[in-house]
């Protein structure tokens, strides 16, 4: 085997988060939730990125399994009395989404994390919700699983 | 661009720019925001891409940039433990462990030409493009890579 042939079979293992088998690894429960609050909160998401302050909204768990995205458009941004932010969406179907994200812990985090599956086209997405980190998500973000009635508009 | 081709651009790159910028970053979480970010641009570009290369050169670019953005960012996380996430990829020999120590353990000026030269097949020239450098000093680089290389791996033949 070459330099060559080594380097790449070795770092062929490096996978991205959604990619490859160590999504599947996790310990995952499975729920849903409407396709407005995973646009909204993909598109609030990527937008803080885009300013530099994803890591401290969602601490980057939030984009970390986020497959359907860049279908929302961040309208306004708002800071609440208790440290959540909430995120005014214009939905690609042209509807008017809000979804307010937690304030984040002490280290930073927000335990939000989901993975989305589905079509664009579909009003509704399955989701799958890091069993420890469930709890986090259904209270923080509004985003219950088993509960499809999460977020505003849509 | 719509969904469906920027769906099959991501499938198709995601993980090729997570292990560039992981070259830069030492840190899967941050690596995957760079990757996140190279993504949306692409989404957003108006431009159209000519052919894959394009869109292959262009993406790295980009999250290029992004990594070296990252790198001078307040936002920019600690380096996690290396040894932990090595632990999670699975290497199938000791020799595949050993050269991706060696590597993580270069000078990360170093670190990404070694990268985009054996794993993306980049040319000299192709690597000085990426990474705005003049051409000789990508081949310093890379000599001195593989001297460091050698040095650490039993078998490194420079081939």
């Amino acid at each position: 085997m070459t330099d060559k042939e080594l380097y790449k079979a070795t770092f062929a293992h490096l996978r991205a988060s959604g990619s490859g088998t160590r999504q599947e690894e996790r310990r995952m429960k499975h729920g849903h939730i409407r396709k407005g609050a995973v646009v909204a909160a993909a598109a609030a998401a990527l937008t803080v990125t885009a300013a530099g302050a994803a890591n401290v909204a969602t601490d980057g768990a939030l984009l970390e399994n986020i497959r359907v995205m860049f279908t929302g458009e961040v309208t306004d941004t708002q800071l609440n009395p208790d440290g959540s932010t909430t995120y005014s969406i214009k939905g690609d179907d042209g509807s008017d989404i809000e979804v307010t994200l937690p304030q984040e812990g002490e280290d930073g985090s927000t335990g939000m994390q989901f993975s989305v599956e589905g079509e664009a086209g579909t009003a509704s997405y399955d989701i799958t919700v890091d069993e420890a980190n469930h709890a986090a998500v259904a209270n923080r973000a509004g985003v219950s699983a088993g509960t499809p009635e999460s977020s505003t508009g849509n | 661009m719509d969904e469906a081709q920027f769906e099959e651009i991501a499938e198709r790159y995601r993980d090729n720019l997570f292990a560039i910028a992981f070259q830069y970053t030492k840190n899967a979480a941050d690596a995957d925001d760079m990757v996140q970010i190279a993504l949306l641009k692409c989404y957003q570009a108006k431009k159209p891409f000519e052919n894959e290369q394009h869109i292959r050169h262009w993406l790295i670019r980009v999250t290029v940039n992004e990594c070296k953005r990252y790198l001078v960012s307040p936002w920019r996380r600690y380096t996690a433990p290396i040894g932990d996430y090595a632990e999670t990829l699975g290497f199938e020999n000791p020799e595949q462990s050993a050269l991706f120590f060696a590597v993580m353990e270069l000078p990360q000026k170093y670190r990404v030409p070694v990268h985009l030269y054996y794993y993306e097949d980049y040319s000299v020239r192709e690597i000085a493009e990426a990474l705005g450098l003049r051409e000789s000093a990508v081949q310093t680089r890379l000599l001195r890579a593989r001297q460091k290389l050698r040095q650490k791996l039993e078998g490194w033949n420079d081939d």
